[in-house]
């Protein structure tokens, strides 16, 4: 439903501001120029950085590798097969040097649209939210949806989650900035919007705060300090009403225990009474002071210190005293004990890559991550995730990682679009995760918890189910070619955006298409795409039609057919071989020719996205 | 059932016809008996403080527990810390009760869950515990395995429901959108892994199994050409995928769907939904939160199809009851929703034909209980033991286990005092265990041999028949 009322009425709006119509004015996606980074991380910035992990080799380190580290990391990204290969060529290590970065631009991941201003207002998720909230004349939000961004009139709590959803899609913003937000709020170092009733202002303060101090290269100590006394965990655990008069103290106790478990991996087994009894109350006691100021437009994005009401006395944590006269002082120095406990050294690098890349790691493995998470001096999540990225741990076959929902939809959604125009039509409906009960944005399914896991998703029938019956049911979506504009003209998909002809015939063969399709969705170095996989791949970009349908003249188009079959039936070897050999007609002069050749396109993306290969990401 | 249980059951259930309650006229679309006895496992997430619901009565005698208890417990009430505030919330807000000599009370506003403590269908287990740390994560691991032996972030593994199901050869239905780990079983084939084959999805009955194509669609529509092209697909790979396979759950989902389709989809389309299920989550008289509604409603419809599948359990959860703060207005209405008397369960069972009501027990409980005072924020903390609550027609009523331990007044001078442990979480479990498959519980839960009941507590005869 929203997806057709912000078309129409996105359409009506680009017409209006002519800032599009003809829907051929964006360029093809990424060409591959290696400009650098503005604004850098000031982590890994020298290539010759060594690693904390083994490097693989450059043999492992191709364009597959790369990405697979796309895939898990930016959700596919909008980078280009240029320069996608310009990585593959490069050292390892150099290479995911530029790719993992989170500045709030990454050109050569996502490369700047001229269709609107996003790349220039992506400074932060409040800068994009404000920006599709405004009047600008490059604001292609219609008018009439731009109140679902305004959080200035009234406690929302949509206009995070919405414009969190449209950064990730959007050319022109880091997609990686936007899958660390992700998992730093929705599965780290969480706030629900809705439990908590943490309004959008807080909630978008909060993620930009986590996000700026990565950026600035800060160490993780003390990015979970800039979370601890951030108002919107303040908001969420309830700890804005601690406080510490005449000696005595009021409040309770949830974030001085959460703070250790959830942010740090600290449990307290290192000594489960005094954790208990001595750790978690005085870090409750700690936190006692910070304030949050209502307005009318709900809890103000940023806490206020009260020195008051704060308790200003040295206080024993985790074995040791605890100073500084305010909130913000003491959970400095906390932070810089608790990264180096034990029991965080041990438990927080598991964290880490178990929630974004790995849910079958091996004691072995487990082994490893701790060794190189405790030899970082200075304990840096990017440089880490960096280092991770191009070892072995990563590239191993034993690594299994199970997409959840928002993860599978928004890779999906940035392989499908290849513009932002094809963003701001919302022709492949970002929003359609919400439609998965329990899975949205800042309202992570498990509260504090974090959201939905991927290997909650792989046990879910009914997850599968709305992801295949998206691929039957609503067929459409992902096969749409064209779509008409309220003032004239039209959109229509073009794949030549994004795959250039066959270099050796300057064609489309059927083949060279499927072989690309499979590739760009499931980056498996075609290990699994086999005869069945070509035979159904083949025949739905040709005809849009299943083989059975071909190969049994319509008589019975619902035969199974087998690998064994299709290897040894000389009649099934040349209708495979026919298939592949025949054209797509993507640049057909004939526009319907040209549309259908499309459309075959996104029938066969609904066959490649609907099977097991789209719901894990394994190494090779 | 026991003749004295069957006399009790047939009381209640005209005490609630009497009251207005089954009076509902869909039972001709449930089956009249279930194919098996049905536990319905209703995780409430968070750690409930059942002492908010369930407090001992005021006693004005000093130091006794009735009168400490609501000192202590006073900012969770939001009342002032005195006996007169205490007496006067006590009088105003519970219906006295008792059990074995213990007078204690149920809030106000559950009339239904009264009702049926009176009916004698309704049991407090007290001083459960599972996981010995204070962590949601742990905790919640532990209780919906029900193996105490499970560290801090271990991997997750199976759910005693889902064993369950596996030793009674059925089905478990899960009506949250994604199955909780109390669901999951031993993989049929392949030692050591989960499996799901055995799980019913069911969180939208008016759309169940993979989408098929109209009949009226011609045979040469797109539409059929990748609805074909998949199915086909899956049905060929079957064979190749292994059980370890991480691809393999895929590849079972989309069988195990196409099958429930099948199977499910006449049943569901000819259902008509009781308007009176509807209204829990629709329009002017949804409950408080509208998701348990739908819950209850795809309860129902799985019931629905009770002699088509063999489901032995069904997971529910209701999230939110780790009370902090303003325990007050964060979880009453919580339990209004369950056990009020327009509430969820009041509705169900006016739905419900007696028969298929005997063979369903509920069980409420969460990871952990609650502290024993309450904190400056008008909540309470993390604790770790807890009641668990049953109820259901089957169900022997009553309170197992000593409700407010004299112990515990001695110990609220502690930093963090809570409800100790006396009685392990299998050993609960055991018993509805054998009651759904009788004998079963040995394999459903391999600690069971040192599981701790606290002493003069007999959880065998929890359940009648």
């Amino acid at each position: 439903m929203m997806r057709w009322m912000l078309l129409g009425l996105i359409v009506s709006c680009l017409n209006a501001c002519g800032g599009g119509g003809g829907g051929a004015t964006t360029p093809p996606a990424g060409t591959g120029a290696g400009n650098t980074q503005p604004g850098g991380t000031g982590t890994g910035s020298d290539p010759s950085d060594l690693s904390v992990f083994p490097v693989i080799s450059g043999n492992v380190w191709d364009a597959t590798a790369v990405r697979q580290v796309l895939r898990v990391f930016a959700f596919g990204s909008h980078a280009s097969d240029v320069q996608i290969q310009v990585w593959a060529d490069m050292d390892p290590l150099a290479a995911i040097r530029q790719i993992l970065i989170v500045t709030p631009n990454h050109d050569l991941l996502s490369p700047p649209d001229p269709l609107d201003d996003i790349a220039n207002r992506a400074e932060t998720l409040e800068s994009m939210r404000a920006y599709w909230a405004s009047d600008d004349p490059s604001n292609l939000i219609p008018p009439a949806f731009r109140d679902l961004f305004d959080d200035s009139l009234a406690p929302s709590f949509i206009a995070a989650e919405l414009s969190w959803a449209l950064a990730v899609t959007k050319y022109g913003v880091n997609p990686v900035r936007h899958r660390i937000g992700l998992y730093e709020t929705n599965y780290h170092m969480v706030v629900h919007q809705l439990f908590g009733n943490i309004h959008d202002r807080q909630m978008i303060g909060y993620y930009d705060a986590i996000m700026n101090a990565h950026a600035s290269g800060a160490n993780y100590e003390d990015v979970m300090t800039t979370a601890a006394i951030a108002a919107a965990i303040a908001t969420q655990y309830g700890h804005k009403e601690n406080v510490y008069l005449n000696g005595e103290f009021f409040g309770n106790e949830d974030f001085g225990r959460e703070y250790h478990q959830l942010f740090f991996g600290i449990l307290g087994n290192y000594d489960p009474v005094a954790h208990e009894e001595v750790t978690i109350k005085n870090t409750a006691q700690a936190l006692s002071g910070i304030r949050v100021p209502f307005t009318p437009a709900g809890f103000s994005a940023t806490a206020t210190f009260d020195a008051a009401l704060h308790n200003p006395n040295d206080l024993e944590i985790l074995g040791t005293f605890i100073t500084g006269s305010t909130a913000r002082q003491k959970f400095a120095d906390l932070s810089d004990t608790a990264i180096n406990h034990p029991e965080s050294l041990a438990n927080l690098p598991l964290m880490i890559i178990s929630e974004l890349a790995d849910d079958s790691l091996s004691l072995a493995e487990i082994d490893q991550l701790r060794t190189g998470w405790q030899a970082m001096t200075d304990k840096n999540l990017m440089r880490f995730l960096q280092d991770y990225a191009v070892s072995p741990l990563f590239h191993s076959p034993t690594r299994v990682k199970f997409f959840a929902t928002l993860e599978r939809h928004f890779l999906v959604q940035n392989l499908l679009l290849l513009n932002n125009l094809e963003s701001y039509l919302n022709i492949y409906d970002f929003f359609s995760y919400n439609t998965t009960q329990g899975v949205q944005v800042f309202k992570p399914v498990n509260n504090v918890f974090g959201g939905e896991r991927g290997r909650d998703a792989a046990a879910s029938s009914e997850i599968f189910r709305n992801i295949y019956n998206t691929s039957t049911e609503t067929w459409e979506l992902y096969a749409n070619a064209s779509d008409p504009l309220d003032a004239g003209g039209s959109w229509e998909k073009d794949w030549r955006l994004a795959l250039t002809a066959n270099p050796v015939s300057g064609n489309y063969e059927v083949e060279y298409v499927a072989e690309w399709l499979w590739q760009r969705f499931i980056s498996d170095g075609l290990d699994n795409f086999g005869s069945l996989e070509r035979a159904e791949v083949y025949s739905l970009l040709s005809s849009g039609h299943n083989f059975a349908f071909l190969a049994t003249a319509q008589a019975d188009p619902e035969r199974i057919y087998t690998r064994a079959e299709i290897a040894a039936d000389p009649l099934l070897q040349t209708l495979l071989a026919d298939l592949a050999g025949s054209l797509v007609l993507l640049g057909s002069s004939d526009v319907g020719t040209r549309r259908l050749a499309n459309a075959g396109v996104g029938q066969a993306i609904n066959f490649i996205v609907a099977t097991p290969y789209m719901m894990v990401a394994q190494g090779r | 059932m026991q003749r004295r249980k069957f006399l009790q059951s047939a009381a209640a259930s005209l005490a609630l016809v009497q009251a207005g309650a089954f009076v509902g006229s869909a039972h001709a679309q449930l089956p009249t008996v279930l194919n098996s006895n049905l536990l319905a496992h209703f995780m409430l997430l968070g750690g409930p403080d059942f002492r908010h619901f369930f407090p001992p009565a005021f006693d004005p005698t000093p130091g006794s527990y009735g009168r400490e208890f609501f000192r202590i417990r006073a900012s969770a009430y939001e009342i002032d810390a005195t006996p007169e505030a205490g007496e006067a919330h006590w009088n105003n807000n519970f219906y006295p009760v008792s059990a074995n000599g213990t007078d204690f009370g149920i809030m106000h506003g559950l009339e239904w869950l009264k009702s049926m403590w009176d009916a004698g269908n309704v049991a407090l287990v007290e001083n459960v515990v599972g996981a010995v740390s204070r962590d949601h994560e742990h905790a919640q691991l532990v209780w919906e395995s029900a193996d105490r032996t499970l560290a801090q972030l271990s991997r997750p593994t199976t759910g005693w429901g889902g064993r369950l199901s596996d030793a009674a050869n059925g089905r478990i239905v899960s009506v949250t959108p994604a199955p909780r780990l109390f669901c999951l079983h031993p993989h049929p084939t392949q030692s050591g892994l989960v499996g799901t084959q055995r799980i019913v999805t069911i969180t939208d009955p008016t759309s169940v199994g993979l989408f098929e194509p109209a009949p009226s669609v011609a045979v040469d529509d797109y539409q059929r050409g990748i609805t074909r092209a998949l199915s086909s697909y899956y049905q060929a790979i079957e064979p190749e995928i292994a059980a370890g396979s991480p691809y393999r759950v895929f590849v079972d989902h989309q069988l195990g769907l196409e099958e429930l389709g099948d199977l499910l989809r006449p049943r569901f389309e000819s259902f008509a939904e009781p308007a009176e299920l509807t209204a829990l989550y629709s329009g002017p008289t949804a409950l408080a939160n509208s998701v348990i509604g739908i819950e209850f409603r795809n309860l129902y419809y799985a019931l629905s199809a009770g002699d088509l599948l063999d489901l032995n359990a069904v997971s529910m959860a209701y999230g939110s009851f780790d009370s902090h703060d303003n325990q007050k207005e964060e979880i009453e209405n919580k339990f209004v929703d369950l056990f009020g008397p327009a509430g969820a369960m009041a509705t169900l069972y006016q739905l419900l034909p007696t028969t298929v009501a005997g063979q369903i027990v509920f069980v409420f409980s969460g990871e952990f209980g609650r502290q024993l005072k309450s904190n400056g924020g008008l909540g309470t903390d993390h604790g770790r033991g807890n009641s668990v609550l049953l109820v259901g027609l089957p169900v022997n009523g009553g309170v197992y286990g000593e409700m407010f331990p004299a112990d515990e007044l001695s110990r609220l001078a502690e930093p963090s005092p809570d409800i100790v442990g006396r009685t392990d979480v299998d050993g609960v479990f055991a018993a509805l265990a054998d009651w759904v498959e009788p004998g079963s519980s040995s394999a459903v839960f391999p600690g069971i041999v040192d599981a701790r009941i606290e002493q003069g507590v007999n959880l065998g005869s929890l359940l009648a028949g």
